[in-house]
């Protein structure tokens, strides 16, 4: 059987591919990467890259959280210090109302609610980063204004009556803000325009006739505001724990897209040396095989 | 009867017998290296002997002829693997360069960043943080830069499978371009062959027909029909002729709805979806792989957008004018890719807000937000859709690269079927060669005894000499 005498040209298509195959070893190596264009592991990349998406969505949420917690930090801490003020507006005018004091202190008691409702109004208009915190969605305009010119003083609000919100990767809504109207000047219990009231009530030295109603509203007022503080305490440790379970997958989720692009370097570099003795040999082959033939050996 | 002027002309033709063999074994040493050469044998024939009379007479010389050692389906076998592997080997890298376009490298942030997938999670990123915080400027800015980056993206992929293609027309005049020279010299060839070996193989007229038609294989596939006279007749895959005896029918390129096509045949028409050679391969490439790329890519763009132009018209911007599109983007998908621009002349159009709410609402900017996360394209979300997409392009071209190398294997295999008979060996011709040299030394030794023997014969009964 006759064989073919030009086998050894065949040989150096194995050397090309050996050669091809010791580049692609060395650039892993090299990368650190394994699957550097889709063929590579087809399945592995198209893997890596749907988790890339949800990785940058979790990266997202927890950045954004982070910005959210702050502002509504600030307003949980003005309602805290409101809290402080009304409580001591309240205790005022149950002096006033005591029958204790005289007319020139329940005058005085006047003047002291008079700061304190300021003070209120103050906290209302409240701004994070040059955003009312309390206008509702109309954030860009200083949502109360108090005129004393009119005994009781008028009080006008002018952001609207709707929240923000923002949405938990899991898809929950949560409302990160309370508009001023739910809080300060709630209708049937309004903080501000009880203060005004009882401001009036007390100016004259001797305390109106509906000077206690007004405390009842007042305490009323507190009330309210305590619950819409808590409800927003609640939306608070609800971002913050899912902003914390963000963070927390969005690093497992790195760490599985990690494993399933990434060179294996122990097996890379094992392979890289069988191919480079591999391909040693087959040089010392294609070198020695076709270098005698017969007309060498004739007529020596 | 055997007489002594006899055995001087068989001497002399078992000389003239023994050059010739020579010859062919020298013949067959020097063309070793020759393409498609295909080694010759010599044939000593005895001559024809009658009988007459109870005598043997006739012609006692001896000849040589050179024979071809040929076999027409290893020869056949070999030109259609040179075609199949002409056709992989292009389409595989036109598929390679396409596949650049998708190269997934590392950052510090993601192990598997690509150009559009990098493009999409700083989109979607942007406006997350944008829901978080619907009215500050910088925040806004961001948004409209993340787009911009987007439609970049989407623009630059498309220009680079539009420029493949570009060249791959190009590539396909070059090569049809060749293939008339090859085709004419095949129809001057046959008409050689026809007119000196109609009947039997034709020795090295047949080797550079053959050479030939395994050149053009490599460029065409092209059927093989033995016609009379020892000619061949092509066809290319689709039924068009491009050699038929002595003539050749010449192939042009024209321009089809922006692609090349070959025109070729007798009427010349054109021939879509020929097969076989790197034309076949980059055909392929061409008008199957690369508008199927092309294809997803538009659905992605043209979904995506119209999904965000959708929102965006829902809601409001903060100074409370209603939203308008954001991209602007052709009628329909096809196209899309490459023509998609943002159409926002400022980061003031973007609508954060649902139309009841003031200048800060973030309803409509969580809605945006939400695209991301919607299946807004082929019933899944974007990203998914682009990394199934991803996943494609590595399977097409993992495939190719796997055809590539079964047809190379192949087309060395069928190499060396034909090698194994065709091929000089050189060990082989060194023998024959040393058979040959022997032979003529033992003729020129006949040669000279009957010499002697004549000298003898001449000077029978007489005392003197002639030498």
């Amino acid at each position: 059987m006759r064989v073919d005498p030009l086998y050894s040209l065949g040989l150096s298509g194995s050397l090309d591919s050996l050669t091809q195959n010791e580049n692609t070893l060395t650039e892993q190596l090299s990368s650190g990467l394994a699957v550097s264009s889709p063929s590579d592991n087809p399945l592995a990349a198209s893997g890596a890259i749907a988790l890339s998406g949800q990785i940058s969505q979790d990266d997202a949420y927890t950045q954004a959280a982070s910005g959210i917690e702050s502002q509504m930090n600030v307003a949980n801490a003005a309602l805290s210090s409101a809290v402080t003020q009304i409580t001591k507006a309240i205790s005022l005018a149950v002096e006033g109302l005591g029958g204790t004091l005289d007319s020139s202190d329940i005058t005085s008691t006047s003047q002291q609610l008079a700061s304190i409702r300021d003070e209120i109004v103050s906290l209302a208009n409240t701004s994070y980063a040059g955003s009312y915190v309390f206008a509702g969605t109309a954030s860009n305009t200083q949502p109360f204004s108090v005129d004393t010119s009119t005994s009781p003083a008028t009080t006008t609000y002018s952001g609207d009556n709707n929240s923000q919100y923002t949405e938990t990767p899991g898809g929950q809504k949560i409302a990160t803000s309370v508009p001023g109207s739910a809080i300060f000047t709630a209708s049937g219990a309004s903080i501000i325009d009880t203060l005004n009231n009882l401001v009036a009530d007390f100016a004259s030295g001797t305390p109106s006739s509906s000077a206690s109603a007004d405390l009842a509203t007042l305490k009323d007022g507190l009330t309210n505001l305590s619950t819409q503080q808590s409800t927003l305490g609640n939306s608070l440790s609800v971002i913050e724990s899912t902003s914390t379970y963000a963070s927390t997958n969005e690093a497992a989720l790195t760490a599985a897209q990690t494993s399933m692009v990434s060179t294996d370097t122990s097996k890379v570099a094992t392979e890289l040396s069988s191919n480079e003795t591999q391909q040693q040999a087959l040089l010392d082959v294609i070198s020695s095989a076709g270098k005698y033939n017969l007309f060498s050996y004739m007529n020596q | 009867m055997a007489t002594m002027m006899g055995l001087m002309y068989l001497s002399e033709s078992a000389l003239n017998a023994d050059q010739e063999a020579i010859n062919i074994t020298s013949n067959n040493v020097a063309n070793q290296n020759t393409p498609g050469y295909t080694r010759e044998v010599a044939n000593f024939q005895d001559g024809d002997t009658v009988s007459l009379n109870g005598y043997q007479t006739g012609d006692e010389t001896v000849s040589v002829s050179a024979q071809s050692q040929r076999d027409s389906v290893l020869e056949q076998m070999l030109q259609q693997q040179t075609s199949s592997s002409g056709q992989t080997s292009s389409r595989l890298a036109a598929l390679q360069s396409v596949e650049n376009l998708f190269g997934i490298s590392s950052t510090s942030s993601n192990a598997s960043s690509t150009t559009i997938g990098s493009a999409l999670s700083g989109f979607f990123s942007s406006l997350t943080s944008l829901s978080a915080n619907p009215t500050d400027s910088a925040t806004r800015e961001d948004v409209v830069s993340a787009a911009q980056t987007l439609v970049s993206a989407f623009n630059s992929t498309a220009q680079g499978l539009n420029s493949e293609t570009t060249e791959l027309n190009s590539q396909i005049t070059t090569a049809a371009s060749q293939i008339n020279g090859l085709t004419s010299s095949i129809a001057q060839l046959n008409e050689q062959i026809s007119q000196y070996s109609p009947n039997q193989d034709a020795g090295t007229l047949e080797d550079q027909r053959q050479e030939d038609i395994d050149q053009l294989s490599a460029i065409i596939g092209v059927n093989q029909l033995t016609s009379n006279g020892n000619g061949v007749m092509l066809t290319t895959s689709t039924g068009a002729v491009l050699v038929s005896g002595t003539t050749s029918y010449n192939v042009s390129t024209t321009p089809v709805d922006g692609n090349t096509q070959l025109v070729a045949g007798d009427p010349p028409t054109v021939q879509a979806d020929v097969t076989g050679g790197s034309i076949g391969g980059m055909m392929q490439a061409r008008d199957q792989d690369i508008p199927t790329m092309m294809s997803s890519l538009d659905q992605l763009a043209y979904s995506l957008g119209t999904a965000v132009n959708t929102q965006n018209e829902a809601g409001d911007t903060p100074s409370g004018t209603a939203g308008t599109a954001f991209f602007s983007l052709p009628s329909s998908a096809s196209g899309s890719a490459g023509a998609i621009s943002l159409s926002l002349s400022s980061a003031d159009d973007i609508a954060t807000a649902a139309t009841t709410e003031g200048s800060s609402g973030t309803t409509n900017a969580l809605a945006l937000e939400n695209i991301g996360t919607s299946a807004v394209v082929g019933g899944q979300t974007a990203t998914n859709y682009f990394a199934d997409f991803i996943g494609q392009v590595g399977d097409t071209v993992s495939s190719a690269t796997t055809a590539n190398t079964t047809a190379t294997t192949s087309l060395t295999q069928a190499q060396t079927a034909r090698d194994s008979l065709s091929a000089v060996s050189l060990d082989e011709e060194a023998q024959n060669l040393t058979q040959y040299q022997r032979s003529y030394e033992a003729a020129a030794k006949v040669f000279s005894i009957v010499n002697e023997l004549l000298a003898d014969t001449i000077n029978l009964g007489t005392e003197t000499t002639v030498s």
